[in-house]
């Protein structure tokens, strides 16, 4: 299809452990982002969703690589792409938000310093007008006298002040697309939410696409359009957000929706998954989720499940589906 | 000592297990001044409250407003700069540190943080022996590594053999976490203080822990002070809400009227901030937004420590102290207009 700004197929990232076992945290993942849509991976800890961002832009930390697939953006497959292509694409056309803005602003160089330093870079502009388009941009993300925060360091801003600069710095160079990993993760509620309303106001308003990485399916309710779905290195379920939230299909979905807490009502007794996430090193050869699983039965037995369309654009990856 | 004691709806009485007297913890900030005096950061500033006997009471708020050194100090693991802590009617701040060490079997507490919790080159054995051979001394080495395999298995790790020899790391963070509450009713305390057990959890374990809290109370009857900054945890745990803001309680009630009721514009907006995993009712709530930042604890606002956040504050609200005042069947809620009706 034309309008799919990125197409992801069948990516493999793989590692060679010390102790001699290779293991691939990201295992033949296939996801598309069409234009300005926002697309949520949700999982718990440790199910490859921050590797599969890391995987798009090619940022895996060493000795990890891509084994197998293609990244496909704007027709271009990243995995095939020179350091300097790599380059000029990072930052420029697709930007990232994470989790932790202290690790990633440099905490000896102004914040006005940081920006003007991407934008240079990256449209090439005079000092001065890298300058104007810092101020502009944080002018953008809303930030209170954007001239006094342009000269402060990192440790001199709040949480919530630190992680509209990274949207900032992510907006600079007008990208095609964004990948946000857990962007409100360590914030309190109340500047989570002014965060998620600002990030999706603007992508929303420059028809950016947004890759929203999480684990609370709390956040991805609200801003998302479309949900893959992870679990022990694999995407289980893709669909709507309706889809997902309204008819879950693999039984993983089911019983996390099924756990997660409401402050609609007192519960006597508190849903969760039985077990634990298998060991990447020790994943069943069939359904990873299989010993967990509730509606196992013989459909299961002895082969890996495949994608299966529940509906058209809802897949699960569960061999209750096969046909 | 004379302790207060209420009767419930149903003619049960609630016995009074731990009482906070115009707790205070001031923290003195070296080489700065406000108006000429001292600085201090105002970590915990004047709370009172009650903790009934196998009742468990949430307190929330978000980071920085003092919760955690709230719960240390009720512990007496930070020490006071005002304030009595009884339990059972006996200040603790004025026991000999021989009585304080008696005192902390009936005290304890679950960390977060449970991997610095846990000595990392101590076997799981060791971690729940130590404590039983330190107050039982009259038990054998056999005697008390059978207490310990009990520990395990109340908590849920069972068989409990397999698991004695091993070492933290080898544990999941939900398997840790299980250790770090059989650590704390090792010696049968009464009250634990539990600061922000799940939230290093995945949604997925998060139940199976709460629901093991819900059970050790009901087994063996504890209360609970559940530091957390998460109202759906609020919602599945307490039996009671103290919501904090800047050192200060600015609600305290029941949870079901907490809930039906939210009083404290505070406590209104954490409430409508907190995401609902549902995309309809998502789309359709109306969240509150906070005006700036939290002011800093050093240089805490005059009168209400809230107002220069609140929608609803006016010239009152900036010059007079709300205090914790009743507005209806024991709900408390520190905010003067609201004790007034006008919002």
């Amino acid at each position: 299809m034309q309008d799919k700004l990125l197409e992801v197929t069948d990516l493999t990232t793989t590692f060679k452990l010390q102790s001699g076992s290779v293991v691939s945290p990201v295992d033949h993942a296939s996801f598309f982002v069409r234009k300005g849509e926002v697309v949520g991976i949700v999982g718990e800890s440790g199910c490859g969703k921050s590797m599969t961002a890391t995987s798009i832009i090619r940022l895996i930390p060493p000795p990890g690589k891509i084994t197998e697939g293609r990244v496909l953006f704007q027709g271009k497959d990243v995995v095939r792409m020179r350091s300097q292509e790599l380059s000029a694409l990072r930052g420029a056309h697709i930007s990232t938000i994470f989790q932790d803005p202290l690790t990633f602003l440099n905490p000896v160089y102004t914040i006005g310093r940081q920006i003007g330093e991407t934008v240079r870079l990256h449209l090439g502009v005079s000092k001065e007008e890298a300058r104007k388009r810092t101020l502009e941009v944080l002018d953008m993300v809303k930030i209170p006298a954007p001239e006094r925060v342009a000269k402060s360091y990192p440790f001199e801003l709040s949480g919530g002040m630190r992680q509209r600069v990274l949207i900032a710095i992510a907006m600079c160079c007008n990208p095609e697309l964004i990948i946000a990993d857990e962007p409100t993760t360590a914030l309190d509620v109340t500047v989570q939410a002014q965060i998620l309303s600002l990030l999706t106001g603007l992508v929303r308003e420059k028809n950016i696409s947004m890759i929203l990485i999480t684990h609370d399916m709390g956040i991805v309710a609200d801003v998302c359009d479309r949900l893959y779905v992870m679990y022990a290195g694999q995407i289980v379920e893709s669909g709507t957000l309706d889809d997902i939230f309204y008819r879950p299909a693999h039984p993983y979905t089911k019983a996390l929706l099924n756990s997660v807490l409401t402050i609609k009502e007192r519960r006597e007794v508190i849903a969760s998954i039985p077990g634990v996430v298998p060991d990447i090193e020790h994943f069943p050869k069939d359904c990873r989720f299989g010993p967990r699983c509730q509606e196992r039965c013989e459909r299961c037995a002895g082969m890996e499940p495949g994608l299966e369309e529940v509906s058209p654009g809802h897949f699960a990856k569960c061999a209750l589906y096969r046909r | 000592m004379e302790r207060e004691n209420v009767l419930t709806e149903d003619g049960e009485e609630k016995r009074v297990l731990i009482e906070a007297k115009n707790l205070q913890r001031l923290i003195r900030v070296r080489g700065r001044k406000v108006g000429g005096k001292p600085a201090y950061v105002h970590a915990v500033d004047g709370v009172s409250f009650k903790v009934y006997e196998n009742e468990t009471l949430a307190l929330v708020g978000e980071s920085g407003c003092g919760k955690s050194t709230l719960g240390k100090t009720i512990l007496n693991l930070v020490p006071p700069t005002g304030g009595e802590l009884l339990y059972k009617g006996v200040n603790i701040y004025g026991l000999s540190p021989d009585e304080m060490r008696m005192m902390r079997r009936n005290m304890q507490i679950v960390f977060q943080d449970i991997g610095a919790s846990l000595n990392p080159r101590h076997t799981i054995e060791q971690i729940l022996m130590k404590p039983i051979m330190m107050f039982h001394p009259e038990l054998s080495n056999d005697e008390v590594r059978e207490r310990a395999k009990q520990l395990l298995e109340t908590v849920g790790l069972s068989p409990a053999e397999a698991y004695m020899l091993r070492y933290p790391h080898e544990f999941s963070g939900g398997q840790r976490q299980r250790i770090g509450i059989a650590r704390a009713i090792a010696l049968s305390p009464k009250f634990i203080v539990a600061d922000e057990p799940v939230s290093a959890l995945d949604v997925s374990v998060r139940g199976q822990i709460l629901n093991l809290f819900n059970e050790l109370k009901r087994k063996l009857g504890l209360s609970y002070l559940f530091i957390t900054h998460d109202m759906s945890v609020v919602r599945s745990i307490a039996d009671r809400v103290a919501v904090m803001y800047l050192g200060k309680i600015v609600e305290l009630a029941d949870a079901d009227d907490f809930f039906a009721d939210t009083a404290h514009p505070y406590a209104q907006a954490i409430l409508s901030a907190t995401p609902i995993a549902d995309p309809e009712l998502s789309r359709s709530r109306e969240v509150i937004d906070l005006k700036g930042e939290l002011p800093s604890p050093v240089n805490v606002p005059a009168g209400c420590r809230f107002c220069t956040r609140c929608r609803y504050a006016t010239d009152e609200c900036r010059s007079v102290e709300p205090e914790l005042e009743d507005i209806g069947g024991g709900h408390l809620c520190a905010c003067v207009r609201r004790v007034r009706g006008e919002i």
